[in-house]
């Protein structure tokens, strides 16, 4: 029943958010099939998870299994409908298209599978031990699990804790809680191994879009190198393999710049200047960015503002490069402003009706006096404990060696994702009230989390770039 | 011979090779010896015994201090006492050109033993240690009666101190509620003193191996700067670009990390497997909750379905919000008095609460329930007590 729960339960929000990404696509596809059915699950869990909390809290639709199948009965008949009537006219999945057509060498093949190995091997030991093991972490019993418990047991929405009437911690998106509550209905009873495994799987499309962005631009074995770097970082795949929402909210973020970064490529040109594909990759990217600010209060507080401030200077990119003609232009942008309002005024509503906080679930002094200890404390995290490795050091030098390529070409959408929430959370941590989540390593070791797909991308880019441009 | 290679056999000659011998200074107080001088404040007139220094201070807390000039650089003490009773005793010691009176202190524990127990100390992990002091001494609390046998002052060679650096790169922390937000990862010391324990005090008492793997970058990029200078003396022109060279050290030496920090964590999953996987109910232990978890394991089957479940336990444990969690939907109360509405009692970690001769929960002696029997135990202070139906 656990792998029944745990198969189905991942699968139907998978083709839900697998087909309206199809929808987005419509005749001119742009994501290979793996890349597809992979963000087909990351957004499909997000958006199912949204229509369900909706379905609870407007229409009292309870948290059961035919609760559940009611509002994915909906949402497949909402999207699968249009779907099936305009399937014909529709081209088939395109193959991930790379632009080099290098092969590695036997060596490289070799040191890679190596790496492979190991990093798998650990991957698979530390899922092993989460799923076997009762949950370990504040977070997760404080937070993410509990209120997956509590929302499972008590069939509906709740702020409320029995013991606490107002919990800090519901302030957060209920996201992750309720893909617990659904998996725990669809299994019949609450397995902390089933609820804790999706967080793995969260990981593992991180990878894989990670994997496939790269090897857009770059040969297999770089691409490889770049995933293999990510899944390797400690405090990175401690995070993937437990349960905590911060990888959930990086692999929604790196979606969103991810297909921002596709669409200033302008891939699929008519011969014209105009690109075919660039306005389906922003409407895929208007539908990340729609979803973030339900994923975690950082989504909205953070990032939001930042990703909205790039896909808007996307769009006038391409319109200024005439990668686009206008009617595309303002359908792409009207088509992102309907989901982003479709998600952000009711989620943002509630909280305003409800008196929700927007940060972290602390209170925030933010009278600004310079904070002793936490310029230590940041580059003991960053350069000398076993966090990240050697990975800032060669992600800075690459940065600045190669600031050109970094800040004028379609990277700028990565690298400005990485520089203004990082240099924004600084400020912070080095001015307000906020300085002990420095000094304790606690916030800023998780938006590091948050921003590390972006950060290895950058580096694994301009690495090759700086090889390749030395020839 | 290729003149690179008698080159840096040459240079390997010229550099000084006196090595230092490990250098060990006991002070011995057994058969009634007094190494040392020494000054007493508040306690008794220590007693020269066969056994060693006998030191009592009955009245109040006091100090022991004595010049410290043993000939050479301390880098470990190790102090050996008996005692009966645990005792949280303070080192000290006076930094030279410091102002007399000033010392430092640094608390430790002298565990209850009336056999040979050594507690050891690495000094030189302490920023105010300077690798010499004037004099040394000690605070003990008032009640104190214990028996100095020895303090040794070691100070290790080249070669046992890079042992050292070299052990402690590879030991590895366990999985702590903190690495959720970091991993200390490897953290290095000078001398093996330092090594057992490693990671028992945050932060560790080290310092960053990482900084080892920068200066070995440094050399990497060094040794690719100077590329054009030794190329011609290599056997092969095929001598990649600087950039090239550089960058393959660079992963090597981020391979060395790798590897290191992939043991450590596969290090988690074996430590989980042999303390809670693997052992029976009963003999688990999960990280650092302990029992814990195995407790509210051995508990559920009794509580699954019950409204409430009474809580008694020290104050200001985490364990409340955990139980909560474990047993949701059931009720955790928190009673700190005697309820006779409780059904269940998961008692922990308290030894003041027992079950009398009527069966009933006592805490100090107090009855706190009606009769009922455990379910559960623990261990000598932890049980799964419930109250008999009527």
């Amino acid at each position: 029943m656990i792998l029944f729960a745990f198969i189905v339960g991942l699968a139907i929000p998978a083709l839900v958010g697998w087909l309206v990404i199809d929808l987005l696509e419509g005749k001119t596809p742009v994501l290979d099939r793996i890349e597809k059915w992979t963000l087909g699950y990351v957004f499909g869990v997000t958006l199912s998870m949204f229509c369900a909390f909706f379905g609870n809290v407007l229409l009292g639709i309870p948290f059961t299994v035919m609760g559940f199948l009611m509002v994915y009965g909906a949402l497949l008949i909402a999207f699968g409908v249009p779907w099936w009537i305009a399937k014909n006219g529709r081209s088939s999945a395109t193959p991930l298209r790379h632009s080099a057509h290098e092969s590695p060498s036997r060596p490289v093949t070799v040191a890679l599978i190596v790496g492979t190995v190991w990093v798998g091997l650990r991957m698979i030991l530390l899922t092993l031990t989460t799923l076997m093991t009762p949950p370990f972490f504040d977070d997760t019993m404080d937070n993410w699990n509990l209120r997956g418990k509590i929302f499972y047991y008590g069939k509906t929405f709740t702020l409320e804790f029995p013991w606490n009437a107002t919990p800090g911690v519901s302030s957060y998106p209920p996201t992750v809680p309720l893909m617990k509550t659904w998996l725990s209905t669809l299994a019949g009873g609450w397995s902390e191994g089933l609820v804790n495994s999706i967080h793995v799987v969260w990981f593992i499309a991180l990878l894989i879009l990670v994997f496939c962005m790269l090897r857009r631009s770059l040969p297999i074995a770089w691409a490889a190198l770049g995933t293999l770097i990510l899944a390797s970082l400690p405090l990175e795949m401690i995070q993937g393999v437990n349960a905590y929402a911060d990888v959930f909210l990086s692999v929604h973020l790196f979606a969103a710049v991810g297909l921002m970064v596709q669409g200033l490529r302008c891939d699929g040109g008519t011969g014209k200047g105009v690109s075919r594909n660039t306005p389906t990759q922003l409407r895929l990217a208007g539908l990340a960015i729609a979803l973030v600010p339900f994923t975690k209060n950082e989504g909205w507080a953070l990032y939001f503002p930042v990703l909205l401030l790039l896909f808007v200077g996307t769009l006038t990119w391409c319109w200024q490069r005439r990668a686009v003609t206008q009617r595309e232009l303002l359908r792409t942008a009207a088509i992102s402003a309907v989901m982003i309002l479709a998600i952000c005024v009711p989620w943002i509503g509630f909280k305003f009706v409800h008196g929700l906080a927007f940060g972290n679930a602390k209170g925030i002094d933010w009278h600004l006096t310079w904070q002793t200890g936490v310029l230590q404390a940041i580059g003991v995290n960053t350069f000398l404990e076993g966090n990240w490795g050697l990975l800032f050091p060669l992600f800075f030098g690459l940065l600045i060696a190669r600031w050109r390529t970094a800040l004028r070409s379609s990277l700028l959408v990565l690298t400005l994702l990485f520089l203004i929430p990082y240099l924004t959370q600084l400020f912070a941590y080095l001015f307000t009230g906020l300085a002990q989540e420095a000094l304790f390593q606690t916030g800023y070791a998780r938006g590091l989390i948050h921003l590390m797909p972006v950060i290895v991308t950058l580096t694994v880019i301009l690495l090759h770039d700086v090889l390749h441009a030395k020839k | 011979m290729r003149p690179l290679w008698k080159f840096f056999l040459t240079a390997l000659l010229l550099v000084p090779t006196v090595t230092f011998a490990m250098q060990e200074t006991v002070w011995d107080f057994r058969g009634g010896h007094l190494p040392g001088k020494w000054r007493i404040s508040n306690i008794d007139v220590p007693q020269m015994t066969l056994q060693g220094l006998r030191i009592q201070a009955p009245a109040s807390d006091g100090s022991l201090l004595s010049e410290a000039d043993v000939g050479h650089s301390v880098q470990a003490i190790s102090l050996t006492f008996l005692t009966p009773r645990t005792t949280e005793a303070q080192f000290l010691w006076h930094r030279p050109g410091t102002d007399p009176g000033i010392f430092v202190q640094f608390p430790f524990t002298i565990p209850a033993s009336m056999t040979e127990q050594s507690t050891n100390i690495n000094l030189e992990a302490l920023p105010e240690w300077d690798g010499a002091a004037d004099e040394i001494g000690f605070v003990f609390p008032k009640g104190s009666d214990l028996i100095l046998r020895e303090i040794r002052f070691a100070k290790w060679n080249l070669a046992e101190r890079a042992a050292a650096v070299w052990e402690s790169f590879w030991t590895f922390d366990k999985l702590g509620s903190i690495s959720i937000n970091f991993v200390w990862g490897p953290v290095i010391v000078f001398n093996p003193v330092g090594i057992p324990g490693l990671f028992s005090k945050m932060p560790p008492e080290g310092r960053s191996g990482m900084w080892i793997l920068y200066v070995l970058i440094v050399i990497a990029g060094a040794i690719a700067l100077t590329r054009p200078y030794w190329t011609p003396y290599m056997r092969s022109r095929r001598v990649p670009q600087a950039l090239v060279l550089f960058l393959l050290a660079f992963g090597g030496i981020w391979t060395v990390f790798d590897v290191r920090m992939g043991l450590e964590l596969l290090n988690y999953a074996r430590h989980d497997y042999d303390s809670y996987l693997s052992p029976s109910p009963g003999s688990r232990e999960f990280r650092t909750f302990l029992d814990f978890n195995d407790a509210v394991d051995r508990t559920m089957p009794y509580v699954k379905g019950e409204p409430t479940l009474a809580l008694l336990t020290t104050p200001e444990t985490p364990i409340r919000d955990m139980l909560r969690y474990f047993v949701f939907p059931t009720q955790v109360t928190e009673v700190t008095g005697p309820d006779p509405h409780q059904r269940f009692w998961f008692v922990y970690r308290r030894r003041d609460a027992a079950v009398d001769d009527k069966r009933r929960l006592t805490v100090g002696g107090v009855p706190w329930t009606q009769s009922g029997g455990v379910l559960e135990q623990f261990d000598d202070s932890s049980f799964l007590f419930r109250i008999s139906d009527r």
